[in-house]
């Protein structure tokens, strides 16, 4: 415990954090005169570095994510999940194994046609035979890294509400999402580079849907929220002061600067955005020194950049995405992610028309260089603790959509993902959808239980994470969410 | 309708909330420190358009013509609602401060505070021509003794802040304006060619690197 005072001669900190110190207050981080140490260790650092290492609840497996945003939607029945059924019920009606399916279960009730079978063949891969789609000839030979769950499901079959759903656990706009929480969480390992990071569609196709409340921290301070890399051109713009003023001037505008906002913080003790500006020009000055190294992939040897798939056409812009993300990495970036495709339909895996040239598509963009990122990790001894996640915002339905090529509609009740990594089982899979791969039936998993799961994984227990807004505590579960012990080696 | 708003007790409180100013105002932290009751207001962010415009419109480089088609010159010096959208094509220092995806509407535009952010004032031409047109509003002639620097000091802040500056903050301005120039003296010695740039301890400078920290707080960015 330490006094108010103690706390602010220990850190040699001017008046300012008097500010800063009430901010945190109010919070509920600190209490009264006294800087507690809550569960997860807030302790009088925090108030002055928001962003220094935390230690967890408990002893972490994983220390960092890397998480491929399948973004659209992938279609459980032509990835991960092998059905074999839908070939032997190929073009009969759903009804007859779903009573209760609506015309409104997915998005265009005017195009529900009949089952149909995956367009793609299934082979056994790997040690454990598990079967894959086609159209992952490299990320199959991976499948003894992975833990399958075939019975995830979630709340909407809209995309920005299930892709708010998947990030921040809520369906609406406005909520810490999970890159946040676990910023907020463990801090972060590099005082030069953000915690979290963003990387959107570097091809013209748009941002996911919902922009940045994907990456927002929501109620959170701002400090944890997601840096967005530019999709194009240089990833990070103005990294280099003007060619008239060197480092020591800008360090002295930024002590200038610093007075100047603090005295302005004063007057303004509970505004979040306020205290999280002044840390992000103290941030950005430290990010300038060292980020244009670490995010030029020509600096990779060459056998790296073609492993990943640099300078393959149908792939090169998600292969420097991948391989600048494992440097980051490596330079203790906490949280990544890498949305593949833009925006909906054939921006990206949203196959409502030809869901057989639209999953071969993205899946060509990305097979090779999430493959190498896993070889690379493992080579590295990163893997081990690096949790590597696929997963979209929903799966998609086992009947056609009707049009001009049959596509696949929304499907809420069942998608699939994997993780690697991090200290989840290889070559494992957890649950089961139906025989037609519809719904989620056997040991059904909610996003809740998805994200208890993934902050168990990081040494976070997902009912202590908490942060008091709006007279209450809330969490990434809400108040909900169980932890998948099964899946942990 | 709007004069009865905006004539308001509560439309017209102020936004500070230290607790060590006024006994009432302390009351009204411990009573209400989340302001249910709206006793005081919330600061308000200049989104993207707004903190271009008002870089332009403080450094007296603003065009103010109107009408007419936009843009996709981002050097342009129009306002910010002069530029054209092309989806392949959008302003990256609008996209920065968060501009929406134009295709489709939006019920709330996201505010993010990123360090990139930051680096656009610090480094870019924008941030930095913005304090060198501000200086040539406020100077002819950029000098260092203390009666210009505490002239110069006041116009800026009326400028900028609409206030006149403390006596705290004046103080501040001229040991920071020697710091500066005891930096920009070193950086002279370290760049023996009289040519670089960075190799000019020039009253102007020093000023411009003042007024850029200036254009960089929070005082500007949010209105309270």
């Amino acid at each position: 415990m330490y006094s108010r005072r103690n706390l602010l001669k220990q850190a040699g900190a001017g008046f300012g954090m008097v500010g800063l110190l009430s901010l945190l207050r109010e919070q509920g981080i600190v209490q009264d005169d006294k800087v507690m140490g809550d569960d997860i260790g807030l302790l009088g650092s925090r108030a002055l570095e928001p962003l220094a290492p935390q230690k967890p609840h408990f002893d972490a497996k994983a220390k960092r994510v890397i998480w491929i945003f399948v973004n659209g939607g992938p279609s459980q029945v032509d990835t991960w999940d092998y059905r074999p059924a839908l070939e032997k019920y190929h073009d009969k009606s759903i009804k007859e194994f779903a009573p209760d399916f609506s015309n409104t279960t997915g998005f265009f009730k005017n195009a529900v046609g009949n089952l149909m079978k995956s367009p793609f063949a299934f082979t056994p891969r790997g040690q454990c035979g598990k079967m894959v789609s086609s159209i992952f000839p490299k990320l199959g030979e991976h499948v003894d890294k992975m833990t399958f769950i075939h019975s995830g499901y979630t709340e909407s079959n809209n995309h920005s509400p299930a892709l708010f759903a998947m990030n921040t656990g809520f369906a609406r706009m406005g909520y810490p999402c999970a890159g946040s929480w676990i910023t907020y969480g463990l801090g972060s390992e590099s005082r030069d580079l953000p915690g979290f990071v963003v990387m959107s569609d570097p091809k013209g196709r748009g941002l996911p849907k919902g922009h940045a409340a994907n990456w927002s921290a929501g109620f959170l301070p701002g400090v944890y929220q997601g840096t967005h890399l530019k999709p194009t051109g240089q990833a990070i713009d103005n990294l280099t002061p003007p060619r008239n003023v060197d480092a020591t001037i800008q360090r002295t505008q930024l002590d200038l600067l610093k007075e100047l906002n603090s005295g302005h913080l004063v007057h303004h003790p509970y505004e979040n955005d306020i205290a999280s500006r002044m840390e992000s020009f103290e941030l950005a000055f430290r990010m300038q020194a060292i980020a244009p190294e670490v995010l030029d992939v020509d600096r990779e040897p060459e056998s790296m950049r073609s492993l990943y798939g640099i300078g393959v056409d149908r792939c090169d812009h998600f292969a420097r995405q991948c391989l600048m993300a494992r440097r980051l990495l490596e330079h203790g970036v906490r949280f990544i992610q890498i949305y593949s495709g833009g925006m909906e339909n054939q921006r990206s895996w949203d196959g409502h028309n030809d869901i057989q040239g639209n999953h071969q598509q993205f899946a060509d963009e990305t097979d090779q260089p999430v493959a190498a990122l896993l070889t690379d990790l493992a080579q590295r001894g990163l893997l081990k603790d690096t949790l590597v996640i696929w997963c979209g915002e929903f799966g998609r339905l086992p009947i056609a959509q009707v049009a001009a090529k049959p596509g696949r509609d929304h499907n809420p009740h069942c998608f699939s993902a994997w993780m690697a990594g991090g200290g989840v089982k290889g070559g494992f899979t957890y649950g089961e959808s139906d025989e037609i791969g519809y719904k989620a039936a056997v040991d059904r998993m909610h996003i809740n239980d998805f994200h208890a799961t993934i902050l168990h994984l990081l040494g976070l227990d997902h009912t202590r994470l908490t942060y008091r807004y709006n007279g209450r505590n809330f969490r990434l579960t809400d108040v909900a969410g169980d932890v998948i012990h099964k899946i942990i080696a | 309708m709007h004069r009865l708003i905006m004539t308001s007790q509560a439309y017209m409180q102020s936004s500070h909330a230290e607790e060590d100013s006024l006994d009432r105002s302390r009351n009204r932290v411990s009573k209400d420190a989340e302001n249910t009751t709206y006793w005081r207001r919330y600061p308000r962010r200049l989104e993207a358009e707004a903190l271009r415009d008002a870089l332009l419109s403080v450094s007296g480089k603003l065009e103010p013509q109107m009408y007419g088609p936009g843009s996709l010159d981002e050097k342009m010096r129009r306002r910010s609602v002069y530029f054209f959208i092309k989806r392949s094509q959008l302003i990256p220092s609008m996209m920065l401060f968060d501009w929406p995806e134009h295709l489709v509407s939006i019920g709330q535009r996201s505010t993010t505070t990123i360090a990139p952010q930051a680096l656009l004032l610090m480094n870019s031409p924008l941030g930095r021509e913005a304090a060198e047109g501000l200086v040539q509003r406020v100077f002819k002639e950029p000098a260092m003794d203390d009666a210009t620097i505490e002239k110069g000091i006041q116009s800026a802040y009326r400028i900028l802040y609409q206030r006149l500056p403390s006596e705290h903050e004046v103080e501040l301005g001229k040991r920071y304006l020697k710091q500066l120039q005891a930096a920009r003296d070193v950086a002279k010695s370290n760049n023996p060619e009289a040519s670089s740039p960075k190799a000019t301890s020039l009253p102007r400078e020093c000023w411009n690197d003042y007024c850029q920290a200036l254009l960089s707080a929070n005082e500007f960015i949010f209105v309270d």
